[in-house]
């Protein structure tokens, strides 16, 4: 097994995760929407333009000058990466994405082998259920996606969305996606207080140990920031979070 | 002086401190999502003050040889202890749950007792007992009530409250890094021990009538419970010192301002 380990881009999660992602690897990043997965699968190829890791980002969803527009925003400048060939943008579907030419290759293998991509981020994978496969079809489909970037020896990242935007989320895809990943980090709402918080949960990460805690998180001008595990609270994975016992007895005692 | 002169003596001092301990804790400033159950705390603490207050009253209408108002207080004491009970249940249940709507059927059950006790006192005709010498001392309620509804009632209303006592108390070896709270509710939970133990040793006073000992016995660890509960938010200096807590008046001081600021 790759005991290379590859920088995430946020020294809280590197730290969470045991000092970065394994290379080579896959992880699944699903949240609710808004919660910043597209944020922090940027902050991912951030990373990687500055230890000279050129990444491609494939989006489903966004227009080009949309993506620009927004990473600018967050102080990345995307067009900037990509005269450098540190960084490509593919704005596609699933059918094309997949869909390879004579010699077997597809788009994105195009796209890594021109500036030699190490990371690789798709978003999001909600919309390979719109090729209209059965359920059985489309997890082949997905397995088979993610070993061919296995083979590539890229580490990649792939966003999902949940459709709860609050409360217990029984269910990551109806298809298995967390399954067909080597790492799950979930994004999610809580609510605490009467306060809308977010919470960074490592819900799975294959091949090594890692910080079990549910993390406070903020999305800043920046990007994300973790921070420190909640705190004397639970029911937070129920979205409607409470104090324990022990905290409550500061105010009730 | 007679052991009644100490006993009233002692049940009045008890009394006042139950007064003194609801007052304080009724001032405090809790946050607002938890005033609810931190007023129904103070009010257990104002109803066991009433409760003694009313065993003197009792007491001074027998001295007197007035009958008239003991049903009437004998009534009125059970919807305040069944409201007490409940509201102890209450904070307690908050503090555990965070949830408020979980007492709701606490509250049904409390009331389903209540309406029970006294459905079947009114029923039975209850009697003032006016001459000494007999079974019952002057000033008690002779009423017939089945042997079923007493067992319940008790079970109804002592589990709940021995439930408050223990979850108390594993709470005490829950709480690390809080000593204000641990000691807190390491006096509580004493205090609540107390509080109900004493009420058992009714049995063992009765049993022994003609010795006031038991009776002085029980009114002293009332007041040793309350004196316990007046620690509890207002520690003595030294201790305050020693193990780094803070009294309520320090508390309320210091939420004072937090608020202005």
């Amino acid at each position: 097994m790759n005991e290379d380990r590859v920088e995430s881009g946020l020294v809280a999660l590197d730290k969470m995760l045991g000092g970065g992602y394994f290379r080579g690897d896959s992880t699944l990043i699903a949240g609710s929407p808004g919660t910043g997965k597209t944020t922090l699968a940027i902050q991912f190829l951030a990373s990687g333009v500055m230890d000279d890791e050129p990444g491609v980002f494939v989006t489903f969803e966004y227009l080009p000058q949309q993506m620009y527009r927004d990473a600018l925003a967050k102080g990345w400048d995307l067009k900037e990466w990509e005269k450098s060939n540190k960084f490509r943008l593919i704005c596609t579907t699933p059918e094309v994405l997949i869909a390879e030419d004579e010699k077997g290759n597809t788009l994105l293998d195009e796209a890594i082998k021109e500036i030699k991509a190490k990371r690789i981020v798709i978003d999001s994978l909600a919309h390979f259920e719109f090729l209209g496969l059965s359920q059985s079809e489309l997890r082949g489909t997905i397995a088979g996606f993610m070993n061919h970037l296995k083979l590539k020896e890229v580490t990649t990242l792939v966003t999902h969305e949940i459709p709860e935007i609050i409360g217990p989320v029984m269910r990551i895809s109806d298809f298995g996606f967390e399954f067909l990943v080597d790492n799950v980090i979930i994004l999610r709402y809580v609510e605490m207080e009467a306060e809308l918080k977010k919470a960074f949960i490592i819900l799975k990460f294959r091949g090594g140990d890692h910080d079990r805690k549910l993390h406070e998180y903020i999305t800043t001008k920046t990007g994300i920031e973790i921070e420190n595990p909640f705190q004397n609270v639970e029911g937070i994975t129920s979205g409607a979070s409470r104090k324990t016992a022990t905290q409550r007895a500061k105010d009730l005692i | 002086m007679t052991s009644n002169t100490l006993i009233t003596g002692i049940q009045v001092l008890t009394a006042a401190l139950f007064f003194v301990i609801g007052g304080m804790l009724l001032k405090r400033k809790a946050k607002s999502r938890y005033a609810r159950p931190t007023i129904f705390f103070a009010l257990w603490w104002v109803i066991v003050g009433i409760t003694k207050g009313k065993t003197i009253l009792d007491s001074i209408l027998v001295e007197y040889e007035y009958y008239g108002l003991h049903i009437g207080l004998f009534y009125l004491n059970a919807v305040l202890v069944f409201a007490g009970f409940f509201f102890l249940l209450y904070y307690t249940l908050v503090l555990f749950t965070g949830n408020e709507k979980i007492t709701i059927p606490f509250g049904v059950f409390f009331l389903a007792l209540l309406v029970l006790l006294l459905a079947f006192v009114a029923a039975s005709g209850p009697v003032v007992i006016t001459e000494a010498g007999g079974d019952l001392a002057p000033g008690t309620i002779d009423c017939e009530i089945p042997n079923w509804v007493t067992t319940l009632l008790l079970l109804g209303m002592l589990l709940p409250q021995i439930g408050v006592c223990v979850a108390l108390y594993v709470l005490f070896f829950k709480l690390k890094g809080q000593p204000t709270q641990r000691y807190r509710v390491f006096l509580i939970s004493t205090s609540l021990f107390l509080w109900f133990g004493s009420g058992l040793l009714v049995s063992f006073a009765e049993s022994a009538r003609g010795s006031d000992a038991w009776l002085i016995i029980k009114e002293l660890i009332s007041l040793f419970a309350g004196m316990l509960i007046y620690f509890a938010y207002n520690p003595p200096a030294f201790i305050k010192k020693k193990h780094n807590i803070i009294g309520l008046a320090d508390e309320n001081t210091v939420q004072a301002v937090q608020a202005e600021e």
